[in-house]
């Protein structure tokens, strides 16, 4: 049985503290939890500022969580791991 | 109506002090419910918002990199307003050079006037500092696109050499200029021992070509004797058949050494002392005529046979006896070619301002691999042709007609034979005119030349 894959992606607005900080707390979440079980996307707003229009984020950063279903968002630096665990589906939500 | 012109500013202001304040709750507002983990916001449209701490931090990282980029030149970098003054420097503009007017030192720090500072220089650096004054005003006015200028500092160590360049900061508008002061010492150094090892090798270059000057004078006294005891000793031989062979082959080992070593010189001449080769018209039908009498005994020991064209009376920039050795080794070189028995055609056509002419032989091609390098020297061998080794002719004709800015090429024809392209330049029309009347002897004919380049527009 293959490995569950989790497909991520992380909106960014250029090379700004908050956005740096997102990235840096995804890439060490997914190498910690999921190692060769992840795939990370960027997409910088400030470069293509219509694909964020249209996928409808409306703040940066914000992670997307687009596999295993469900389809999730969260905005922020990741900072709160137990948040980012419960939106990423690997424990319990939060009661 | 003053009044009212007053009372709208007054209300814009307000307004604007109003917006400000507005805007200033929304950011701080955006910032609170983002709880500071949020650098833009978007709104349905697309349109977006850098937070304001975003901003900060932005501008702060830009400052930073720019920074950065400065710090990392080795460069002494400082940033000019538009009147001067010293707005901001890299890290490298305080470690100045003890002794240099014009370089940052800890004097010449931001808030100072540099155009101040190299008018107020005195002494030696003032020779430097008014030149550099008035082209920094001439980048700073608009006036240069921008300016720059090599100076000599004087430490206690040692002299080093400085690169300043001023480039303004917008190209339309006088807003300021970047100043950088670059070290080119080492630079500098390695173009003096390069200036001085190109003139010891010129040096030796003229030794060397002074050396097979005396060189060949000196294998001429003893190949003359040799060659006259070896036709003396030919001379004794009884058989007449064996003494005809022998002697054949002994006058052309005797013309091709001589024929060599003449070669030899006049291409180091000609690579030594270029300068002091002269040029004047030259008729070119007297130039050929001369090339194939010289040619003569070569073509005719071969059987071959030589197609001239009409004679003409155009002229050429050239040297008489030098363009004569030219066609003569190319003659030669086309015979050569030649199948025993076979034909050298020459053709010359007028082509813009330059005369070209064709030799063109029937017999053997050149190997494509050989074509490129036809006109070095000893490059194409011995049983690459019917008639034998060709010496030094190809390259010696070359560089002769370098000399004149002619030129010489090659190329095969359809494999059955060669084509020579000799391009030379046409003398104008004043030089045709003194050339012509130089070398018309008879009266009559000068007179009857003299209404033929009235016509032309030469001067007489």
């Amino acid at each position: 049985m293959r490995p569950t894959i989790f497909k991520f992606r992380l909106y960014i607005a250029g090379d700004t503290q908050n956005s740096i900080i997102a990235l840096a707390n995804l890439s060490a979440l997914c190498d910690s939890l999921l190692p060769k079980r992840h795939k990370i996307e960027v997409v910088d707003v400030l470069r293509e500022p219509k694909r964020a229009l249209a996928e409808g984020i409306f703040m940066t950063p914000t992670l997307v969580k687009l596999a295993p279903a469900p389809v999730q968002k969260i905005v922020g630096t990741l900072e709160h791991l137990a948040r980012v665990l419960e939106v990423v589906g690997l424990r319990a939500p939060i009661v | 109506m003053k009044q009212k012109k007053s009372k709208t500013s007054d209300d814009a202001n307000t307004e604007l002090l109003t917006l400000m304040g507005t805007l200033r709750t929304v950011g701080q507002r955006l910032e609170k419910l983002t709880a500071g983990q949020v650098d833009m916001v978007a709104d349905s449209d697309g349109r977006t918002l850098l937070l304001s701490g975003t901003q900060e931090q932005l501008k702060r990282s830009e400052n930073a990199k720019q920074a950065a980029i400065l710090n990392a030149l080795p460069a002494h970098i400082a940033l000019l307003d538009a009147k001067g003054i010293i707005i901001s420097v890299n890290d490298v503009w305080g470690r100045f050079d003890t002794g240099n007017v014009l370089q940052g030192n800890p004097g010449y720090d931001v808030g100072r006037n540099y155009l101040e500072i190299c008018d107020a220089v005195r002494g030696d650096g003032s020779s430097d500092a008014r030149p550099v004054a008035a082209g920094i005003r001439a980048v700073l006015s608009g006036v240069k696109a921008s300016f720059a200028t090599e100076y000599q500092c004087f430490t206690p160590k040692e002299n080093r050499w400085y690169l300043l360049t001023v480039t303004p900061l917008a190209e339309n508008r006088p807003t300021g200029a970047v100043l950088m002061h670059l070290n080119i010492t080492e630079q500098k150094r390695v173009a003096l021992q390069l200036a001085e090892a190109n003139e010891r090798l010129i040096i030796l270059d003229h030794a060397k070509a002074e050396f097979l000057d005396v060189i060949s004078h000196e294998f001429r006294t003893p190949l003359s004797g040799l060659f006259t005891v070896g036709e003396l000793i030919l001379d004794g031989i009884a058989s007449p058949e064996d003494n005809i062979e022998l002697k054949n082959m002994f006058q052309e080992s005797r013309r091709r050494i001589l024929s060599i070593l003449d070669d030899a010189l006049l291409l180091t001449r000609i690579d030594v002392k270029r300068d002091q080769f002269g040029s004047a018209p030259v008729c070119l039908s007297a130039v050929l005529s001369s090339a194939i009498e010289s040619t003569t005994e070569v073509a005719e020991s071969r059987h071959v046979t030589f197609v001239t064209p009409p004679a003409n009376l155009d002229l050429v920039v050239g040297d008489q006896d030098l363009l004569v050795r030219a066609f003569h080794a190319l003659l030669e070189t086309a015979v050569k070619f030649s199948n025993d028995g076979g034909t050298v055609r020459l053709a010359h056509k007028v082509v813009a301002d330059s005369l070209r002419v064709t030799i063109e032989s029937d017999g053997w091609a050149i190997p494509p691999s050989a074509l490129p390098k036809f006109f070095d020297i000893f490059s194409v061998e011995e049983t690459l042709t019917p008639g034998g080794d060709l010496g030094l002719g190809p390259p010696v004709a070359y560089r002769i007609l370098s000399l004149f800015g002619a030129s010489v090429s090659v190329a095969n024809r359809n494999s059955d034979g060669i084509r020579l392209t000799i391009s030379l330049r046409k003398a104008a029309a004043e030089q045709r005119g003194a050339g012509l009347l130089k070398q018309e002897k008879n009266r009559g004919a000068r007179k009857l030349k003299s209404v033929s380049l009235d016509a032309e527009g030469g001067i007489l």
